[in-house]
């Protein structure tokens, strides 16, 4: 029994071993019986013979396996070799393959090439728009945190308290740090002369909040950041270079900021700032701890979330802020919470910065992604094309007893090096349309500045290249064309078939192709639609032909609203004489450009009760001549400047302000002012016609627009040394620059004046405005390139539906049919095929609409005219592709076509 | 039992390919059969080491100094026969010269006088 399972055993061995091992297993056999046989021929016993037999061979294990490794060993080297020799083979044979067809490889290669560089560019933007928009370690964590005050204004944002950032500095355990930032406009005096500049003063904890770093010198720290510290501070990557020339010297010398010195002490690192708000130099904000807690909300601030949520920080603070009354008796009061709605708010710092943008840029995501799924449609197509033409090749070496794995490897290396090479060129290409976007990139998107292609997008764009190298090398398979059967045998019934099969394939192809080149189409006509409404938007006032220039006249030399008002009197009367000027004005509040501010006010004739907040609303300083300068018409009268030197006290509000808050009633000669309400009251004296101001997608501004001076007993907020100059001219307003440059240095040499640019320009080029319209842009060139596509790939695929009918043609016209008749016949079924595609893509256009309607501007999501305009433009293009087609198969002789048949 | 002859001699580094390939010379053999000869031709002076003969030779055939091919053995067994091939013969040629030089220079070494 033993011996049976013994021998099984053995057997089982023997048997598992490979046909290698199993011969060299024989050869030892042989080896070892002719042994026993010689030393029994000698005259030994059967057993001794054996046992002698063995003694010689010594182990016979060890033998066959030190045998046998040699075997293994080269056989995975020859293998190894043949694998690379197959391979150079095959990538050699693709290649003429390849070269054999070079219309279509070469459309093939611009196709794939052209959607993979496309789909780069656009993601790389997008990603660092989208994904990364924020130039921070670990910038997840980051939150901004804002005060609501949904009593003042639906919308109505304050910054935090000094008392309420100190309280969430101290005590917040979901917080990990905090800090605080405010920017303003600041003067600078270096030994290149004025400048105004952006100036963020910073706590020392929100560079260690952000984890910033500098490149040069040293960051600011909490040693420097205590009231009444040194007067430090950092420069700005970008402003070091433009300003210093990227000097490392200059760290250690002093500059004037506001004409007091300060030191500069360090560069931060490059691409690195406030989020979304561009700073050129930082400094301490030197914030008082002991401060009394006033009502004054104007801190900026952005916490990091020490491992827990937006939410968990949300209802922590919550908590807090409900204490404020009983902690800052002085600051708060039961009545102004209640009535106000005061409370803190926790939003994460990229849907912050990205705000409404980020839906738009998903769309656009899937607008690139579409784009890549229209190339490979237009490849896949040219393939199965091909492909059932090499059917019968296939079928030849199949029957010849080429295996499918063989011929499938095959078809890969072919599209594998289409793909490599497609991505390989693409990349280059890729690197050019990212610098043709960011050259068209309005400024003010500041994550754009240095973008380029990163190693993980040139992967990426390999990856993708590669991926559909292998999706085209599969399709012959999916076309199911290694079939063998008895198709060589009977090769003409067989093409018949597949003929028919084939051409529903491609029926369904252009159908399909034809729904997503509308869907993009459409989307792509919505937002360049919405892009010329924006443009064409009925502001309400003229930015045509106006310059608009930034001055500040330092608080040193010009103090107090009278020499101030004075400057710029003067200023805007020495503007207007110049040749070429037809009026000069000047505001703290341009429309478009400054956004957000609002003030409480009060209203002579609507005295507040008991714990009642007033309206927060827009308020600005306007000198005479402001709202000629702007083309808006007021009604009632304008002050002058007499109106403005005998402090008469006169303001404008515009008919939205003057309708919500006097409706029915005549707003000239009430009264208004701000700090609380009491006598005296500034008098109405004009009602200007409503504008836009906050922004193309808000309404028009409620705003009231006071006098460069204040009437005794009601101050305005402070003296206007900051204002925006703005100046109508006759002709192009960019030719008076040199005019008004000379002009403002002969009137006072310190007086820096920045932003000189058209109105028009620098309404365009505002962060919110452009943000729009980069968007807009980028679907419009994801749109144009896929109509692009679609349009060259429709027309292969019409154009080979044609072909598969030449026969049929030929026999028409043999049978004596009109080639006007067979072109129609042939026109009226690809047209039917383009109509069902386009009443798909329609439908997909539709629901695609819906999602694009928030960021629509002005414009239908079901646009008649779009949709129209896109349907007209493929259908157009399937006609003419199908009729120069048949006209071509019409014009063979009938006989021919028979004959190659 | 058999004893172990005491007149043999232990093959000499890099002898085996040599004794296999001149084996091998004009006629094909199996494994056992190059061992025979080569312990016939020399009358048991040499043996080879059934350990050091096999992947020695399976060496060989990947070398493309010797092809292998199945054939029937004396005794009407299936064996592996061995035959030289042109790389083979040139190897050979190669050998024997390294030999001849080998075994003249140690000739010369112990006949010299001592000085």
């Amino acid at each position: 029994m033993t011996q049976l399972s013994d021998r099984y055993a053995e057997l089982h061995a023997l048997l598992s071993r490979s046909r290698l091992e199993r011969e060299v297993i024989e050869e030892l056999e042989l080896h070892f019986d002719s042994l026993v046989e010689r030393y029994r021929d000698e005259g030994f016993a059967e057993d001794e013979a054996r046992s002698a037999a063995l003694e010689r061979f010594g182990d016979i294990e060890r033998v066959r396996h030190e045998t046998a490794a040699v075997d293994r060993r080269s056989n995975r080297r020859s293998e190894l070799s043949e694998i690379a020799h197959d391979a150079t083979r095959a990538l050699r044979l693709a290649v003429r393959r390849l070269r054999r067809r070079p219309e279509f490889s070469l459309f093939a290669l611009l196709t794939l090439t052209v959607a993979i560089a496309a789909f780069s560019a656009l993601f790389t933007v997008l990603e660092r728009l989208v994904l990364s928009p924020l130039p921070f370690d670990e910038a997840g964590d980051l939150v901004r945190i804002e005060s609501g005050v949904p009593g003042v204004g639906p919308d109505a944002v304050w910054g935090l308290s000094q008392a309420g950032y100190f309280d969430f500095l101290d005590n917040a355990s979901t917080l990990s740090s905090l800090g605080a930032f405010s920017v303003g406009g600041s003067n600078l005096t270096s030994d290149a002369g004025p400048a105004r500049v952006r100036a963020a003063a910073v706590t020392a904890t929100l560079l260690e909040t952000l984890r910033l770093r500098a490149v040069v010198g040293r960051l600011l720290g909490p040693d420097d950041d205590v009231p009444g510290g040194p007067a430090v501070v950092m420069l700005d990557h970008a402003f070091w270079q433009t300003r210093f020339g990227a000097d490392a010297e200059v760290i250690g010398t002093t500059i004037e900021l506001d004409g007091s010195p300060s030191e500069i002490i360090g560069v931060l690192e490059r691409g690195h700032g406030l989020p979304d708000r561009p700073a050129d130099v930082w400094r301490p904000l030197q914030l008082d701890r002991a401060a009394r807690p006033v009502n004054a909300h104007w801190v900026s601030a952005i916490g990091r979330l020490s491992e827990t949520t937006a939410d968990a920080a949300q209802s922590e603070l919550d908590g807090r802020t409900a204490g404020f009354v009983e902690r800052f008796p002085s600051a708060y009061s039961d009545g102004f919470m209640r009535e106000s709605g005061f409370r803190t708010i926790v939003t994460p710092l990229k849907d912050y910065v990205l705000g409404d943008s980020s839906r738009t840029i998903w769309i656009l995501f899937s607008a690139a992604g579409l784009l890549l799924l229209i190339a490979l449609a237009n490849v896949t197509n040219l393939y199965l094309v091909r492909t059932s033409a090499r059917r019968r090749d296939f079928q030849v070496r199949t029957a010849l007893g080429a295996s499918r794995r063989h011929l499938t490897w095959q078809c890969l290396t072919e599209t594998l090096i289409l793909g490599a090479i497609a991505a390989v060129v693409a990349i280059p290409l890729a690197r050019v349309g990212i610098q043709l976007l960011l050259a068209s990139a309005p400024p003010g998107l500041p994550r754009l500045v240095e973008l380029d292609l990163g190693r993980a997008t040139v992967l990426f764009t390999l990856g993708v290249g590669l991926a559909m190298g292998i999706f085209l090398g599969l399709v012959p398979l999916m076309a199911r064309t290694f079939e063998s059967g008895g198709g060589v045998a009977r090769h003409s019934g067989a093409r018949a078939t597949i003929s028919r099969s084939g051409r529903r394939a491609r029926q369904v192809m252009l159908a399909s192709q034809m729904a997503v080149a509308l869907v993009l189409l459409a989307a792509g006509g919505l937002m360049l639609r919405s892009l010329t409404q924006l443009r064409a938007m009925e502001s309400g006032f003229e930015d045509e032909r106006v310059l608009s220039l930034d001055v500040f006249i330092p608080w040193s030399s010009y103090s107090g609203y009278v020499p101030v008002s004075q400057f710029y009197r003067q200023l805007l009367d020495r503007l207007e004489a110049l040749p070429g000027v037809e009026r000069a004005g000047a505001t703290t509040r341009l429309p478009m450009i400054d956004v957000g501010f609002c003030s409480a006010m009060f209203f002579e004739d609507q005295p507040l009760g008991e714990g009642e907040v007033p309206p927060c609303l827009p308020v600005a300083l306007a000198s005479p001549g402001f709202f000629d300068v702007l083309g808006i018409p007021v009604d009632g009268e304008t002050p002058t400047w007499a109106d403005v030197d005998s402090g008469s006290g006169s303001v404008v509000v515009t008919q939205a302000l003057a309708d919500r808050i006097w409706p029915g009633e005549a707003a000239i000669g009430k009264g208004v002012r701000g700090n609380g309400w009491a006598q005296p009251f500034y008098r109405v004296r004009g009602v200007a016609r409503d504008f836009l101001s906050d922004g193309f997608d808000r309404p028009p501004i409620e705003g009231v627009f006071f006098p460069m001076r204040p009437i005794d007993g009601a101050p305005l907020w402070s003296a206007p040394n900051a204002m925006r100059v703005v100046i109508r001219t006759t002709n192009d307003a960019s030719t008076i620059i040199p005019a008004v440059r000379s002009t403002i240095r002969d009137l006072d040499r310190n007086v820096p004046l920045a932003n000189v640019r058209e109105l028009r320009d620098a309404i365009w080029s505002s962060p919110s405005v452009s943000r729009t319209s980069f968007s807009l842009l980028l679907l419009g060139v994801a749109a144009g390139l896929a109509l692009l596509l679609s349009t060259v790939g429709m027309y292969g695929v019409v154009s080979q539906l044609v072909v598969e009918r030449s026969g049929e043609i030929a026999v028409r016209l043999a049978l004596g049919a009109r080639l006007r008749e067979v072109i129609a016949m042939v026109m009226s079924q690809s047209m039917r095929v383009a109509l069902v595609g386009v009443g798909i893509g329609v439908a997909g256009a539709l629901a695609a609409g819906r999602a694009l309607d928030a960021v629509l501007f002005g414009v239908d999501p079901a646009d008649p005219l779009t949709f129209g305009a896109a349907t007209v433009t493929l259908l157009g293009t399937v006609a003419l592709a199908t009729y120069l087609a048949a006209r071509r198969a019409g014009r063979v002789d009938p006989i021919d076509t028979l004959r190659a048949e | 039992m058999p004893r172990r002859r005491d007149n043999r001699l232990d093959l000499l580094q890099g002898t085996l390919d040599l004794l296999i390939l001149q084996a091998l010379v004009g006629r094909t053999r199996h494994g056992y059969e190059i061992a025979r000869w080569v312990e016939a031709t020399t009358a048991d002076a040499l043996r080879v080491e059934e350990g050091s003969l096999y992947p020695a030779l399976h060496r060989m055939v990947h070398r493309g100094w010797v092809t292998a091919s199945w054939g029937v053995s004396s005794n009407n067994r299936r064996a592996k026969f061995y035959a030289l091939t042109a790389g083979g013969q040139a190897q050979l040629r190669v050998e024997r010269r390294k030999w001849t030089r080998f075994s003249e220079a140690m000739t010369r070494v112990l006949e010299a006088r001592p000085a």
